[in-house]
């Protein structure tokens, strides 16, 4: 195999430093933590079943059935059109379609997966941001956080959602370094991980929107960074309405259960029982570590710096919303904020752990000549 | 020797980090994750799911819980009164409310009434868990479905009973 360049792989190896190679420890520390976690999602008779996970199992095992996508519920005694977003659920049914295991099971396993995965789009968007010893923080943060824990043990879409949203932000920040707009593969990239995003889970999808259209604004002097921005934002809302328009016939939303009954709980600084608790769900060392990781950012005044603001914004208004008298899935927009937050407390810790190198490890002397 | 030393300090520390992470940091996260790991239905009603698909229609419709209703949705793709996306659906609290009523209620002709009313062609009784239909969790009376006029059983095991809406 030519890829295998065994010389090539050694001399790399060779050539990593003690950072380097303390690094690679840490993450696989880390993910060895993270990962044994997750295989409790395959320890019972059935999957978690918090969450409405079984449903979407209904959803994909009926795709498999009848080789469609439904065009009606199978929800609340059925007989009304169905209109949730099938990225998710065809992902499921495509691979059990493919491996011949039932579709409850591969939904476990393609949880742990997807788990996986946002444990490496934390890292890549971190690393691409700062630095790769700001993205292992972050991977700390990632696997302490019980937040993030709840939506990475549960076969939902919003899990798929806290993967593609990282993605789509790491292919507009990846565009930053290539000059002017111009349609790239990064852009194309964009555009398709915008458009898959629109279709996984409607919370993340809102969150993207969000997060993009903020961040376009903070990049409207220059033409190019804003379009980078806006392309995949159109994207993210054209596809999400032409798919709203097929199944409801309508672009409003306002005929919606979940807004009619403002379904979702506020989230308050401590959980009461009509409020999940901020610091519970986040963890008590997140927030200090994002106020130090943003004020890093802030005092080193990167450009990209304004994209991670924005997310975190977007997901803090989202997991507000009940301020602004909208009241709906304020504790899953939760989920998007604290993810936010993990990037910037990674960043925070990295800022702490440099501080200490130059001031506490470069006080051992060198010796003269080193 | 001094980068022995910086080096040694570096994986000392490392090592204390991933320690607390493997032993504090996740006590906490167990003790938020651990509630949601949990299966809720039995492993009774997950077995009579075999015996739904074998015995009953595509299109029949079932009484159950949103846990028990989504259990059945995901393994059988019958149609539960309560239960996955309430988005788009026409009522969904007032099949909240009467899938609950007819759990709660001592009368076994107004759980058949309601039943009726929904076209539901089962119903499916968990024995061992409280159930819930979207106000709380509740104890099921399961007594009223054993009066024949109004209810047929047609399967049970320890966990589970399924009865035909006469």
């Amino acid at each position: 195999m030519r890829w295998l360049n065994k010389t090539k792989i050694r001399d790399r190896l060779w050539s990593l430093d003690a950072i380097a190679v303390l690094r690679y420890g840490t993450i696989l520390g880390l993910f060895i933590i993270f990962f044994s976690y997750r295989l409790n999602v395959l320890r019972g008779y059935v999957i978690p079943t918090y969450g409405n996970t079984m449903y979407h199992v209904g959803i994909e095992r009926l795709i498999l059935e009848s080789g469609y996508y439904p065009t009606q519920e199978l929800s609340y005694n059925g007989g009304f059109p169905h209109f949730y977003v099938p990225a998710y659920r065809l992902l499921v049914a495509a691979q059990a379609l493919l491996s011949g295991i039932d579709p409850m099971v591969v939904s476990g396993l393609i949880t742990i997966t997807l788990s996986v995965a946002v444990f490496c789009v934390i890292y890549t968007f971190t690393k691409q941001l700062v630095h790769a010893s700001a993205a292992v923080c972050a991977l700390f943060f990632l696997t302490v956080s019980p937040e993030i824990t709840i939506f990475t043990i549960r076969a939902l879409p919003e899990l798929l959602g806290l993967f593609m949203l990282p993605l789509t932000l790491i292919f507009v920040l990846a565009n930053r370094i290539e000059g002017s707009f111009k349609l790239n593969a990064y852009v194309a990239l964009s555009v398709v991980s915008a458009a898959v995003t629109a279709l996984t889970h409607q919370m993340t999808l809102l969150t993207l929107a969000l997060v993009l259209g903020i961040y376009a604004l903070t990049q409207i002097k220059s033409k190019n960074e804003f379009l980078k921005a806006f392309v995949p934002l159109v994207t993210v809302l054209a596809v999400y309405v032409l798919w709203q328009v097929y199944t409801l016939h309508t672009v409003s939303i306002l005929g919606l259960s979940q807004v009619k009954f403002h379904e979702g709980t506020p989230v308050d600084f401590l959980a009461s029982e009509f409020s999940v608790g901020f610091f519970e769900r986040a963890g008590v060392l997140l927030v200090p570590f994002a106020a130090i990781g943003l004020a890093w950012l802030e005092r080193n005044r990167s450009n990209k710096r304004f994209l991670l603001y924005s997310w975190i914004l977007a997901s803090l208004l989202l997991t507000k919303n009940d301020l602004l008298g909208i009241g709906i899935f304020m504790d899953r927009f939760l989920t998007f904020f604290v993810e936010s937050l993990i990037v910037a407390a990674g960043i925070g810790a990295f800022a702490v752990l440099h501080f200490l190198e130059t001031r506490v490890l470069n006080s051992i002397k060198k010796p003269q000549g080193a | 020797m001094v980068h022995i030393g910086r080096n040694l300090i570096r994986i000392l520390f490392l090592t204390v980090v991933l320690i607390l992470t493997a032993t504090y940091g996740m006590a906490n996260v167990q003790k938020e994750g651990d509630l949601w790991l949990d299966p809720v239905v039995t492993k009774g009603e997950l077995e009579s799911t075999a015996w739904i698909i074998t015995n009953t229609n595509s299109t029949d419709h079932f009484q159950s819980d949103i846990f028990g209703g989504e259990l059945i949705m995901g393994m059988t793709t019958r149609i539960p009164i309560v239960g996955g996306d309430w988005a788009n659906a026409p009522d969904p609290i007032a099949n909240m409310r009467d899938s609950q009523q007819i759990y709660q209620t001592d009368s076994a002709s107004e759980a058949h009434a309601l039943s009726k009313q929904y076209n539901l062609s089962y119903v499916f009784v968990p024995l061992n868990r409280l159930v819930f239909c979207g106000f709380g969790w509740i104890p099921v009376n399961a007594t009223k479905f054993d009066n024949s006029d109004y209810f047929k059983l047609q399967y049970s095991n320890e966990d589970v009973r399924i009865y035909a809406v006469a």
